[in-house]
Protein backbone atom coordinates (compact mmCIF):
# COMPACT_ATOMS: atom_id res chain seq x y z
CA UNK A 1 0.00 0.00 0.00
CA UNK A 2 2.65 2.27 1.09
CA UNK A 3 4.70 1.77 -2.72
CA UNK A 4 1.54 1.89 -4.07
CA UNK A 5 0.54 5.60 -2.54
CA UNK A 6 4.17 6.58 -2.97
CA UNK A 7 4.12 5.87 -6.74
CA UNK A 8 0.87 7.92 -7.15
CA UNK A 9 1.74 10.59 -5.04
CA UNK A 10 5.22 10.91 -6.94
CA UNK A 11 3.63 10.52 -10.06
CA UNK A 12 3.42 14.04 -12.30
CA UNK A 13 0.08 13.62 -13.61
CA UNK A 14 -1.21 13.49 -9.90
CA UNK A 15 0.17 16.88 -9.26
CA UNK A 16 -1.00 17.86 -12.54
CA UNK A 17 -4.68 16.68 -12.10
CA UNK A 18 -4.48 18.73 -8.57
CA UNK A 19 -3.33 21.68 -10.64
CA UNK A 20 -6.07 21.61 -13.44
CA UNK A 21 -8.52 21.55 -10.78
CA UNK A 22 -7.44 24.27 -8.48
CA UNK A 23 -7.48 26.57 -11.95
CA UNK A 24 -10.81 25.42 -12.60
CA UNK A 25 -11.72 26.99 -9.58
CA UNK A 26 -10.04 29.97 -10.09
CA UNK A 27 -12.67 30.92 -13.17
CA UNK A 28 -15.06 32.51 -10.86
CA UNK A 29 -12.59 34.44 -8.32
CA UNK A 30 -9.79 35.99 -10.58
CA UNK A 31 -12.56 37.61 -12.92
CA UNK A 32 -14.79 38.51 -9.68
CA UNK A 33 -11.54 39.66 -8.16
CA UNK A 34 -10.57 42.11 -10.86
CA UNK A 35 -13.55 43.10 -11.65
CA UNK A 36 -14.19 44.57 -8.09
CA UNK A 37 -10.81 45.18 -6.91
CA UNK A 38 -8.53 46.28 -10.27
CA UNK A 39 -10.85 47.24 -12.83
CA UNK A 40 -11.27 50.51 -13.37
CA UNK A 41 -15.08 49.97 -14.41
CA UNK A 42 -15.38 47.69 -10.81
CA UNK A 43 -18.07 47.47 -8.38
CA UNK A 44 -17.72 50.43 -5.66
CA UNK A 45 -16.11 49.59 -2.33
CA UNK A 46 -19.63 48.45 -0.82
CA UNK A 47 -20.33 45.59 -2.87
CA UNK A 48 -16.91 43.66 -2.68
CA UNK A 49 -17.21 40.11 -2.20
CA UNK A 50 -15.94 38.27 1.26
CA UNK A 51 -13.56 35.18 1.10
CA UNK A 52 -16.15 32.87 1.18
CA UNK A 53 -18.23 33.83 -1.52
CA UNK A 54 -14.78 33.96 -3.40
CA UNK A 55 -14.41 30.83 -2.87
CA UNK A 56 -17.77 28.90 -2.89
CA UNK A 57 -18.00 31.09 -6.32
CA UNK A 58 -15.94 28.84 -8.55
CA UNK A 59 -17.90 25.99 -7.55
CA UNK A 60 -21.40 27.43 -7.66
CA UNK A 61 -20.56 28.71 -11.38
CA UNK A 62 -20.46 25.38 -12.65
CA UNK A 63 -17.01 24.64 -14.39
CA UNK A 64 -15.38 23.07 -11.53
CA UNK A 65 -17.98 20.49 -10.77
CA UNK A 66 -18.57 19.21 -14.48
CA UNK A 67 -14.21 18.72 -13.99
CA UNK A 68 -14.01 17.23 -10.97
CA UNK A 69 -14.58 13.72 -11.98
CA UNK A 70 -12.07 14.45 -14.77
CA UNK A 71 -9.41 15.68 -12.43
CA UNK A 72 -10.01 12.89 -9.89
CA UNK A 73 -9.73 9.46 -12.15
CA UNK A 74 -6.33 11.72 -13.83
CA UNK A 75 -4.39 10.76 -10.92
CA UNK A 76 -4.96 6.72 -10.48
CA UNK A 77 -6.56 5.59 -13.93
CA UNK A 78 -3.81 6.22 -15.94
CA UNK A 79 -1.24 4.76 -13.56
CA UNK A 80 -3.57 1.39 -14.00
CA UNK A 81 -3.66 1.04 -17.90
CA UNK A 82 -0.08 1.69 -17.76
CA UNK A 83 0.22 -1.50 -15.01
CA UNK A 84 -1.83 -3.26 -17.57
CA UNK A 85 0.13 -2.55 -20.84
CA UNK A 86 3.61 -2.93 -19.47
CA UNK A 87 2.47 -6.08 -17.97
CA UNK A 88 2.89 -5.13 -14.29
CA UNK A 89 -0.05 -6.44 -12.52
CA UNK A 90 0.93 -9.73 -13.46
CA UNK A 91 4.37 -9.12 -11.84
CA UNK A 92 2.64 -7.91 -9.01
CA UNK A 93 0.43 -10.95 -8.78
CA UNK A 94 3.29 -13.50 -8.80
CA UNK A 95 4.34 -11.52 -5.92
CA UNK A 96 1.41 -10.71 -3.67
CA UNK A 97 -2.64 -11.90 -4.26
CA UNK A 98 -5.21 -10.76 -6.37
CA UNK A 99 -7.64 -9.49 -2.89
CA UNK A 100 -4.55 -7.87 -2.01
CA UNK A 101 -3.84 -5.87 -5.31
CA UNK A 102 -7.18 -4.95 -5.80
CA UNK A 103 -7.70 -3.54 -1.97
CA UNK A 104 -4.04 -1.61 -2.44
CA UNK A 105 -5.31 -0.08 -5.90
CA UNK A 106 -9.01 0.75 -4.70
CA UNK A 107 -7.86 2.25 -1.84
CA UNK A 108 -4.57 4.28 -2.68
CA UNK A 109 -7.19 5.06 -6.09
CA UNK A 110 -9.62 6.78 -3.65
CA UNK A 111 -7.06 8.68 -1.73
CA UNK A 112 -5.53 9.93 -4.51
CA UNK A 113 -9.34 11.15 -5.48
CA UNK A 114 -9.95 12.65 -2.36
CA UNK A 115 -6.25 14.59 -1.80
CA UNK A 116 -7.08 16.07 -5.90
CA UNK A 117 -9.86 17.50 -4.81
CA UNK A 118 -9.36 18.52 -0.88
CA UNK A 119 -5.93 20.00 -1.46
CA UNK A 120 -6.69 22.19 -4.50
CA UNK A 121 -9.91 23.10 -2.61
CA UNK A 122 -8.49 23.82 0.65
CA UNK A 123 -5.52 25.95 -1.11
CA UNK A 124 -7.93 27.83 -3.17
CA UNK A 125 -9.93 28.65 0.47
CA UNK A 126 -6.35 29.74 1.60
CA UNK A 127 -5.43 32.15 -0.85
CA UNK A 128 -8.92 33.90 -1.18
CA UNK A 129 -9.42 34.16 2.62
CA UNK A 130 -5.65 35.90 2.30
CA UNK A 131 -6.26 38.43 -0.01
CA UNK A 132 -10.02 39.11 0.56
CA UNK A 133 -11.92 40.15 3.42
CA UNK A 134 -13.37 36.85 5.82
CA UNK A 135 -16.95 36.42 5.55
CA UNK A 136 -18.73 38.83 8.53
CA UNK A 137 -22.03 40.05 7.87
CA UNK A 138 -21.57 42.05 11.57
CA UNK A 139 -19.05 44.24 10.00
CA UNK A 140 -20.14 44.12 6.41
CA UNK A 141 -24.01 43.60 5.94
CA UNK A 142 -23.23 43.25 2.03
CA UNK A 143 -21.83 39.40 2.65
CA UNK A 144 -24.85 38.69 4.09
CA UNK A 145 -27.73 36.92 2.33
CA UNK A 146 -25.75 34.29 0.05
CA UNK A 147 -27.35 31.18 1.42
CA UNK A 148 -31.18 30.23 1.63
CA UNK A 149 -32.48 29.82 4.88
CA UNK A 150 -33.23 26.29 6.13
CA UNK A 151 -29.84 24.58 5.04
CA UNK A 152 -26.95 23.77 6.72
CA UNK A 153 -24.73 26.66 5.37
CA UNK A 154 -27.30 29.33 6.16
CA UNK A 155 -26.79 28.23 10.04
CA UNK A 156 -23.42 26.93 9.54
CA UNK A 157 -21.49 30.68 7.41
CA UNK A 158 -21.47 32.97 11.08
CA UNK A 159 -19.10 30.22 12.81
CA UNK A 160 -15.68 31.43 12.86
CA UNK A 161 -16.25 33.40 9.36
CA UNK A 162 -17.66 30.05 7.68
CA UNK A 163 -14.92 27.74 8.43
CA UNK A 164 -17.69 24.69 9.36
CA UNK A 165 -18.23 25.51 5.00
CA UNK A 166 -14.91 25.15 4.30
CA UNK A 167 -13.98 22.10 6.23
CA UNK A 168 -17.67 20.43 4.91
CA UNK A 169 -16.66 21.31 1.55
CA UNK A 170 -13.17 20.34 1.89
CA UNK A 171 -14.59 16.68 3.14
CA UNK A 172 -17.26 16.42 0.45
CA UNK A 173 -15.39 17.66 -2.39
CA UNK A 174 -12.79 14.95 -1.43
CA UNK A 175 -15.00 11.76 -0.62
CA UNK A 176 -16.62 13.01 -3.99
CA UNK A 177 -13.56 12.95 -5.88
CA UNK A 178 -12.35 9.60 -3.87
CA UNK A 179 -15.44 8.17 -5.60
CA UNK A 180 -14.55 9.27 -9.16
CA UNK A 181 -11.53 7.90 -9.39
CA UNK A 182 -12.76 4.45 -8.41
CA UNK A 183 -14.72 4.84 -10.97
CA UNK A 184 -12.15 5.91 -13.37
CA UNK A 185 -10.13 2.64 -11.85
CA UNK A 186 -12.82 0.47 -12.98
CA UNK A 187 -13.68 2.13 -16.37
CA UNK A 188 -9.53 1.77 -16.88
CA UNK A 189 -10.08 -1.99 -16.39
CA UNK A 190 -12.64 -2.66 -18.92
CA UNK A 191 -11.71 0.36 -21.50
CA UNK A 192 -7.88 0.51 -21.48
CA UNK A 193 -7.18 3.89 -22.88
CA UNK A 194 -6.43 6.76 -21.41
CA UNK A 195 -8.07 9.50 -22.59
CA UNK A 196 -11.40 7.24 -22.20
CA UNK A 197 -10.48 6.36 -18.40
CA UNK A 198 -10.80 9.75 -17.47
CA UNK A 199 -13.61 11.46 -19.96
CA UNK A 200 -15.62 8.33 -19.05
CA UNK A 201 -16.57 9.44 -15.24
CA UNK A 202 -16.91 13.12 -16.68
CA UNK A 203 -19.98 11.60 -19.11
CA UNK A 204 -21.16 9.71 -16.39
CA UNK A 205 -21.10 12.49 -13.78
CA UNK A 206 -22.36 14.74 -16.36
CA UNK A 207 -25.43 12.43 -17.35
CA UNK A 208 -25.75 11.91 -13.25
CA UNK A 209 -26.18 15.15 -13.22
CA UNK A 210 -28.51 16.40 -16.05
CA UNK A 211 -30.71 14.02 -14.36
CA UNK A 212 -30.91 11.27 -17.17
CA UNK A 213 -32.50 9.02 -14.73
CA UNK A 214 -35.39 11.54 -15.14
CA UNK A 215 -35.72 11.51 -18.66
CA UNK A 216 -35.57 7.56 -18.99
CA UNK A 217 -37.09 6.11 -16.57
CA UNK A 218 -39.29 8.51 -14.26
CA UNK A 219 -36.84 8.72 -11.37
CA UNK A 220 -35.39 11.70 -9.39
CA UNK A 221 -31.57 10.69 -7.62
CA UNK A 222 -29.91 13.73 -5.68
CA UNK A 223 -27.42 16.22 -7.38
CA UNK A 224 -23.90 14.70 -7.74
CA UNK A 225 -22.75 17.58 -6.40
CA UNK A 226 -24.77 18.34 -3.38
CA UNK A 227 -21.77 17.24 -0.59
CA UNK A 228 -20.34 20.06 -1.93
CA UNK A 229 -22.71 22.84 -3.21
CA UNK A 230 -24.99 25.16 -1.51
CA UNK A 231 -28.68 24.80 -0.47
CA UNK A 232 -27.73 21.59 1.21
CA UNK A 233 -29.76 19.87 4.17
CA UNK A 234 -29.19 16.80 6.48
CA UNK A 235 -31.70 14.74 4.25
CA UNK A 236 -30.45 15.44 1.31
CA UNK A 237 -26.65 14.97 2.14
CA UNK A 238 -27.84 11.68 3.83
CA UNK A 239 -29.58 10.54 0.73
CA UNK A 240 -26.94 11.83 -1.74
CA UNK A 241 -23.74 9.63 0.39
CA UNK A 242 -25.86 6.67 0.25
CA UNK A 243 -26.20 7.37 -3.66
CA UNK A 244 -22.84 7.54 -3.94
CA UNK A 245 -22.27 4.63 -1.64
CA UNK A 246 -23.93 2.53 -4.37
CA UNK A 247 -22.06 3.94 -6.73
CA UNK A 248 -18.88 3.00 -5.00
CA UNK A 249 -19.82 0.02 -4.09
CA UNK A 250 -20.70 -0.63 -8.08
CA UNK A 251 -17.71 0.79 -9.37
CA UNK A 252 -15.47 -1.35 -6.53
CA UNK A 253 -17.56 -4.75 -8.16
CA UNK A 254 -17.10 -3.92 -11.74
CA UNK A 255 -13.10 -3.27 -10.99
CA UNK A 256 -12.88 -6.88 -9.40
CA UNK A 257 -14.84 -8.13 -12.27
CA UNK A 258 -12.66 -6.11 -14.87
CA UNK A 259 -9.58 -6.98 -13.68
CA UNK A 260 -10.23 -10.61 -13.09
CA UNK A 261 -11.39 -10.84 -16.96
CA UNK A 262 -7.93 -8.76 -17.70
CA UNK A 263 -5.61 -10.86 -15.58
CA UNK A 264 -6.84 -13.67 -17.01
CA UNK A 265 -6.14 -12.77 -20.56
CA UNK A 266 -9.81 -13.67 -21.23
CA UNK B 1 -12.75 6.63 -62.54
CA UNK B 2 -9.69 4.48 -60.75
CA UNK B 3 -8.55 7.48 -58.93
CA UNK B 4 -12.47 7.77 -57.53
CA UNK B 5 -13.24 4.48 -56.46
CA UNK B 6 -9.33 4.10 -54.33
CA UNK B 7 -10.31 7.55 -52.19
CA UNK B 8 -13.62 5.87 -51.81
CA UNK B 9 -12.29 2.32 -50.28
CA UNK B 10 -9.65 4.37 -48.71
CA UNK B 11 -12.98 6.80 -47.34
CA UNK B 12 -14.39 3.19 -46.15
CA UNK B 13 -11.65 1.95 -44.61
CA UNK B 14 -11.20 4.76 -42.20
CA UNK B 15 -15.12 5.11 -41.64
CA UNK B 16 -15.29 1.63 -41.02
CA UNK B 17 -12.11 1.69 -38.34
CA UNK B 18 -13.93 5.05 -36.56
CA UNK B 19 -17.16 3.56 -36.31
CA UNK B 20 -15.45 0.10 -34.42
CA UNK B 21 -13.44 2.44 -32.08
CA UNK B 22 -14.67 2.49 -28.61
CA UNK B 23 -14.09 6.09 -28.72
CA UNK B 24 -15.94 6.65 -31.04
CA UNK B 25 -19.18 4.38 -29.60
CA UNK B 26 -18.95 5.85 -25.97
CA UNK B 27 -18.48 9.18 -26.78
CA UNK B 28 -21.30 8.41 -29.89
CA UNK B 29 -23.92 7.17 -26.94
CA UNK B 30 -22.91 10.19 -24.32
CA UNK B 31 -23.66 12.63 -27.11
CA UNK B 32 -26.97 10.97 -28.05
CA UNK B 33 -28.04 11.04 -24.50
CA UNK B 34 -27.29 14.73 -24.20
CA UNK B 35 -29.12 15.29 -27.70
CA UNK B 36 -31.68 13.19 -26.26
CA UNK B 37 -32.30 15.57 -22.88
CA UNK B 38 -32.26 18.62 -24.79
CA UNK B 39 -34.69 17.21 -27.20
CA UNK B 40 -37.15 16.06 -24.52
CA UNK B 41 -36.36 19.88 -22.96
CA UNK B 42 -37.97 21.61 -26.42
CA UNK B 43 -40.62 19.24 -26.19
CA UNK B 44 -41.23 20.00 -22.22
CA UNK B 45 -40.91 23.68 -23.06
CA UNK B 46 -43.12 23.84 -25.95
CA UNK B 47 -45.83 21.90 -24.03
CA UNK B 48 -45.54 23.69 -20.85
CA UNK B 49 -45.87 27.43 -22.34
CA UNK B 50 -48.40 26.16 -24.69
CA UNK B 51 -46.27 27.83 -28.23
CA UNK B 52 -46.47 26.02 -30.86
CA UNK B 53 -43.19 25.08 -33.44
CA UNK B 54 -42.89 24.22 -37.05
CA UNK B 55 -40.59 21.71 -38.67
CA UNK B 56 -38.32 23.78 -40.26
CA UNK B 57 -38.11 26.48 -37.23
CA UNK B 58 -37.24 24.00 -34.72
CA UNK B 59 -34.36 22.38 -37.37
CA UNK B 60 -32.92 26.12 -37.06
CA UNK B 61 -33.27 25.79 -33.48
CA UNK B 62 -31.06 22.92 -33.21
CA UNK B 63 -28.97 23.90 -35.49
CA UNK B 64 -28.81 27.67 -34.06
CA UNK B 65 -27.89 26.22 -30.28
CA UNK B 66 -25.24 23.69 -31.48
CA UNK B 67 -27.44 21.23 -29.99
CA UNK B 68 -28.07 22.51 -26.52
CA UNK B 69 -24.81 21.13 -24.59
CA UNK B 70 -21.90 22.51 -27.28
CA UNK B 71 -19.16 22.12 -25.02
CA UNK B 72 -19.60 18.80 -24.07
CA UNK B 73 -20.90 17.95 -27.35
CA UNK B 74 -17.71 19.32 -28.97
CA UNK B 75 -15.46 17.51 -26.61
CA UNK B 76 -16.79 14.29 -27.22
CA UNK B 77 -16.41 15.40 -30.84
CA UNK B 78 -13.08 16.19 -30.59
CA UNK B 79 -12.63 12.75 -28.47
CA UNK B 80 -14.80 10.62 -31.19
CA UNK B 81 -11.57 12.44 -33.85
CA UNK B 82 -8.70 12.21 -31.65
CA UNK B 83 -6.87 9.12 -33.84
CA UNK B 84 -7.65 10.26 -37.38
CA UNK B 85 -5.55 9.05 -38.77
CA UNK B 86 -5.50 6.04 -36.99
CA UNK B 87 -2.79 4.64 -36.39
CA UNK B 88 -3.04 1.03 -37.46
CA UNK B 89 -1.46 -1.41 -39.81
CA UNK B 90 -4.06 -1.00 -42.41
CA UNK B 91 -2.63 2.69 -43.22
CA UNK B 92 0.57 1.16 -44.65
CA UNK B 93 -1.42 -1.35 -46.92
CA UNK B 94 -3.97 1.66 -47.98
CA UNK B 95 -0.67 3.93 -48.70
CA UNK B 96 1.28 0.65 -50.48
CA UNK B 97 -2.24 0.15 -52.78
CA UNK B 98 -2.65 4.39 -53.62
CA UNK B 99 -0.08 6.97 -53.19
CA UNK B 100 0.20 10.23 -50.53
CA UNK B 101 -2.47 12.28 -52.63
CA UNK B 102 -5.11 9.83 -52.77
CA UNK B 103 -4.69 9.42 -48.74
CA UNK B 104 -4.96 12.62 -47.98
CA UNK B 105 -7.77 12.96 -50.08
CA UNK B 106 -9.35 10.25 -48.57
CA UNK B 107 -8.60 11.90 -44.90
CA UNK B 108 -9.94 14.69 -45.83
CA UNK B 109 -13.14 13.42 -47.20
CA UNK B 110 -13.29 11.36 -43.79
CA UNK B 111 -13.04 14.99 -41.86
CA UNK B 112 -15.69 16.01 -43.97
CA UNK B 113 -18.16 12.78 -44.34
CA UNK B 114 -17.52 12.67 -40.08
CA UNK B 115 -18.91 16.03 -39.37
CA UNK B 116 -21.74 15.70 -41.97
CA UNK B 117 -22.83 12.47 -39.95
CA UNK B 118 -22.74 13.90 -36.78
CA UNK B 119 -24.61 17.05 -37.84
CA UNK B 120 -27.58 14.79 -39.61
CA UNK B 121 -27.92 11.99 -36.81
CA UNK B 122 -28.20 15.00 -33.99
CA UNK B 123 -30.45 16.43 -36.14
CA UNK B 124 -32.63 13.40 -36.73
CA UNK B 125 -32.50 12.35 -33.03
CA UNK B 126 -33.31 15.51 -32.27
CA UNK B 127 -36.34 16.00 -34.30
CA UNK B 128 -36.99 12.60 -33.64
CA UNK B 129 -37.70 13.17 -30.33
CA UNK B 130 -39.28 16.63 -29.99
CA UNK B 131 -41.77 15.07 -33.01
CA UNK B 132 -44.58 15.02 -30.84
CA UNK B 133 -44.60 18.80 -30.03
CA UNK B 134 -43.91 19.74 -33.32
CA UNK B 135 -46.58 21.35 -36.16
CA UNK B 136 -46.64 21.02 -39.87
CA UNK B 137 -46.38 23.92 -41.51
CA UNK B 138 -44.27 26.89 -43.24
CA UNK B 139 -42.48 30.18 -41.87
CA UNK B 140 -41.64 31.71 -38.39
CA UNK B 141 -44.45 30.64 -35.64
CA UNK B 142 -42.56 33.43 -34.12
CA UNK B 143 -44.02 36.24 -36.35
CA UNK B 144 -46.95 34.84 -36.53
CA UNK B 145 -47.25 35.29 -32.63
CA UNK B 146 -46.51 38.66 -33.08
CA UNK B 147 -48.91 39.28 -35.35
CA UNK B 148 -51.46 38.34 -33.19
CA UNK B 149 -50.32 39.66 -29.91
CA UNK B 150 -48.48 42.67 -29.07
CA UNK B 151 -46.00 41.27 -26.62
CA UNK B 152 -44.72 38.10 -26.76
CA UNK B 153 -43.06 36.00 -24.05
CA UNK B 154 -40.71 33.56 -25.66
CA UNK B 155 -38.76 33.69 -29.02
CA UNK B 156 -37.70 30.82 -30.05
CA UNK B 157 -35.53 31.54 -33.21
CA UNK B 158 -32.75 34.46 -32.73
CA UNK B 159 -34.50 37.96 -33.88
CA UNK B 160 -32.20 38.48 -36.92
CA UNK B 161 -33.15 34.67 -38.54
CA UNK B 162 -36.93 35.75 -38.56
CA UNK B 163 -36.04 38.17 -41.44
CA UNK B 164 -35.06 35.32 -43.33
CA UNK B 165 -36.78 32.40 -44.97
CA UNK B 166 -36.71 29.29 -42.72
CA UNK B 167 -34.73 27.36 -45.34
CA UNK B 168 -32.16 30.06 -45.77
CA UNK B 169 -31.58 30.89 -42.17
CA UNK B 170 -31.59 26.62 -41.31
CA UNK B 171 -28.37 26.47 -43.66
CA UNK B 172 -26.79 29.48 -42.68
CA UNK B 173 -26.79 27.92 -39.26
CA UNK B 174 -25.87 24.55 -40.73
CA UNK B 175 -23.00 26.16 -42.26
CA UNK B 176 -21.71 27.50 -38.74
CA UNK B 177 -21.80 24.60 -37.36
CA UNK B 178 -20.39 22.37 -39.85
CA UNK B 179 -17.28 24.47 -39.69
CA UNK B 180 -16.44 24.77 -36.44
CA UNK B 181 -16.63 20.88 -36.28
CA UNK B 182 -14.92 20.55 -39.02
CA UNK B 183 -11.85 22.90 -38.53
CA UNK B 184 -11.97 21.26 -35.03
CA UNK B 185 -11.71 17.52 -36.91
CA UNK B 186 -8.98 18.65 -39.70
CA UNK B 187 -7.05 20.72 -37.29
CA UNK B 188 -6.55 17.69 -35.33
CA UNK B 189 -5.80 15.70 -38.09
CA UNK B 190 -2.71 18.17 -38.89
CA UNK B 191 -1.75 18.13 -35.20
CA UNK B 192 -1.43 14.23 -36.07
CA UNK B 193 0.80 14.44 -38.86
CA UNK B 194 2.99 16.86 -36.85
CA UNK B 195 3.08 13.92 -34.37
CA UNK B 196 1.56 16.35 -31.92
CA UNK B 197 -1.88 14.26 -31.30
CA UNK B 198 -1.90 15.12 -27.66
CA UNK B 199 -1.07 18.75 -27.87
CA UNK B 200 -4.23 19.34 -30.39
CA UNK B 201 -6.17 17.52 -28.51
CA UNK B 202 -5.36 19.63 -25.36
CA UNK B 203 -5.20 22.69 -26.88
CA UNK B 204 -8.90 22.50 -28.44
CA UNK B 205 -10.49 20.79 -25.36
CA UNK B 206 -8.60 23.68 -22.90
CA UNK B 207 -10.22 26.35 -25.53
CA UNK B 208 -13.72 24.51 -25.26
CA UNK B 209 -13.74 23.95 -21.91
CA UNK B 210 -12.67 27.40 -21.22
CA UNK B 211 -15.90 28.72 -21.89
CA UNK B 212 -17.52 26.84 -18.91
CA UNK B 213 -14.66 27.54 -16.13
CA UNK B 214 -13.88 31.29 -16.18
CA UNK B 215 -16.64 33.54 -15.92
CA UNK B 216 -15.90 35.51 -19.16
CA UNK B 217 -18.50 38.37 -18.20
CA UNK B 218 -16.19 39.95 -15.64
CA UNK B 219 -13.79 40.34 -18.09
CA UNK B 220 -15.94 42.03 -21.13
CA UNK B 221 -13.66 45.24 -21.43
CA UNK B 222 -10.79 42.45 -22.92
CA UNK B 223 -11.30 41.45 -26.47
CA UNK B 224 -10.76 37.85 -25.96
CA UNK B 225 -10.94 35.19 -28.75
CA UNK B 226 -12.82 32.15 -27.66
CA UNK B 227 -13.43 29.52 -30.78
CA UNK B 228 -16.52 28.30 -29.29
CA UNK B 229 -17.89 32.36 -29.42
CA UNK B 230 -18.22 31.13 -33.44
CA UNK B 231 -19.74 27.72 -33.04
CA UNK B 232 -22.79 28.38 -33.62
CA UNK B 233 -25.48 31.40 -35.06
CA UNK B 234 -26.74 32.14 -31.43
CA UNK B 235 -23.14 32.18 -29.71
CA UNK B 236 -22.13 34.79 -32.82
CA UNK B 237 -25.13 37.05 -32.44
CA UNK B 238 -24.79 36.98 -28.26
CA UNK B 239 -21.17 37.46 -28.37
CA UNK B 240 -20.25 39.79 -31.18
CA UNK B 241 -21.16 43.03 -30.28
CA UNK B 242 -20.98 45.29 -33.84
CA UNK B 243 -23.45 41.68 -34.91
CA UNK B 244 -25.10 42.83 -38.09
CA UNK B 245 -26.96 39.80 -39.06
CA UNK B 246 -26.09 38.11 -42.30
CA UNK B 247 -22.77 40.56 -43.42
CA UNK B 248 -21.21 38.80 -40.03
CA UNK B 249 -22.11 35.46 -40.24
CA UNK B 250 -20.47 35.75 -44.00
CA UNK B 251 -17.69 37.14 -42.71
CA UNK B 252 -17.45 34.28 -39.83
CA UNK B 253 -18.14 32.36 -42.61
CA UNK B 254 -15.31 33.52 -44.92
CA UNK B 255 -12.46 33.37 -42.00
CA UNK B 256 -13.91 29.78 -41.50
CA UNK B 257 -13.28 28.93 -45.16
CA UNK B 258 -9.68 30.74 -45.09
CA UNK B 259 -8.83 28.95 -41.92
CA UNK B 260 -9.95 25.24 -44.00
CA UNK B 261 -7.88 26.17 -47.04
CA UNK B 262 -4.54 27.52 -44.59
CA UNK B 263 -5.29 23.89 -42.75
CA UNK B 264 -5.42 22.24 -46.07
CA UNK B 265 -2.12 23.40 -47.47
CA UNK B 266 -0.08 22.86 -44.84
CA UNK B 267 -1.72 19.51 -44.52
CA UNK B 268 -0.76 18.80 -48.21
CA UNK B 269 2.92 20.13 -47.67
CA UNK B 270 3.31 17.94 -44.54
CA UNK B 271 1.73 15.07 -46.04
CA UNK B 272 3.76 15.02 -49.31
CA UNK B 273 7.32 15.23 -47.80
CA UNK B 274 7.34 13.56 -44.35
CA UNK B 275 7.71 10.03 -43.24
CA UNK B 276 4.28 8.56 -42.97
CA UNK B 277 4.43 6.15 -40.11
CA UNK B 278 1.50 4.80 -37.83
CA UNK B 279 2.56 2.18 -35.45
CA UNK B 280 3.07 5.15 -32.39
CA UNK B 281 1.30 5.07 -28.72
CA UNK B 282 -2.19 6.02 -28.94
CA UNK B 283 -2.75 9.27 -27.66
Amino acid sequence: MRTEMKRLLLSPIFYAAMLVFFLCLQGYSIPSYYRQWISPYGSPLEYRESALSMTLGGIFFGGAILLLPFCASMGAAPLQIDDLRSGMTDLHLIRSSLGKYIAQKLMSAFISGFLIGSVAFALHAMIWNGLTLPYDPVAYPEHGGIFVPGTLFHDWAPVCHGLLIYLEITVGIGFTAGVWAVIGMATAVWVPDKLLSVTIPMCLYKLWSANISYYLFGVLVPNPSTLYNDAQTVNGDVATVMAYLIVLAGGCILYVLGLRKMVRHE
Amino acid sequence: MSKVRSVKSLVCGQLSDWAHSPRTIISGLVILALTYMNARDYQHFLERTSLYAYWGESVFYFLSTGFGNLPLTSALFLIMVSEVPKRNAFQNIMLIRSNRGRWYASQVLFCLLVTILMMVVLLSVSLGFSFPALESGEGWSDLERMASESEIEYQLATAFALELPVPQACWLAAAVLFCFWFVMAFSIFVFNLFGKPQLGLLLYATLLSLKVIVLWEMLSEFDLFMPSDYATICNIANTQGDFEGVPTIVTVLLVYASIIAGCLLIGYLKCRYMDLQFDSEKV
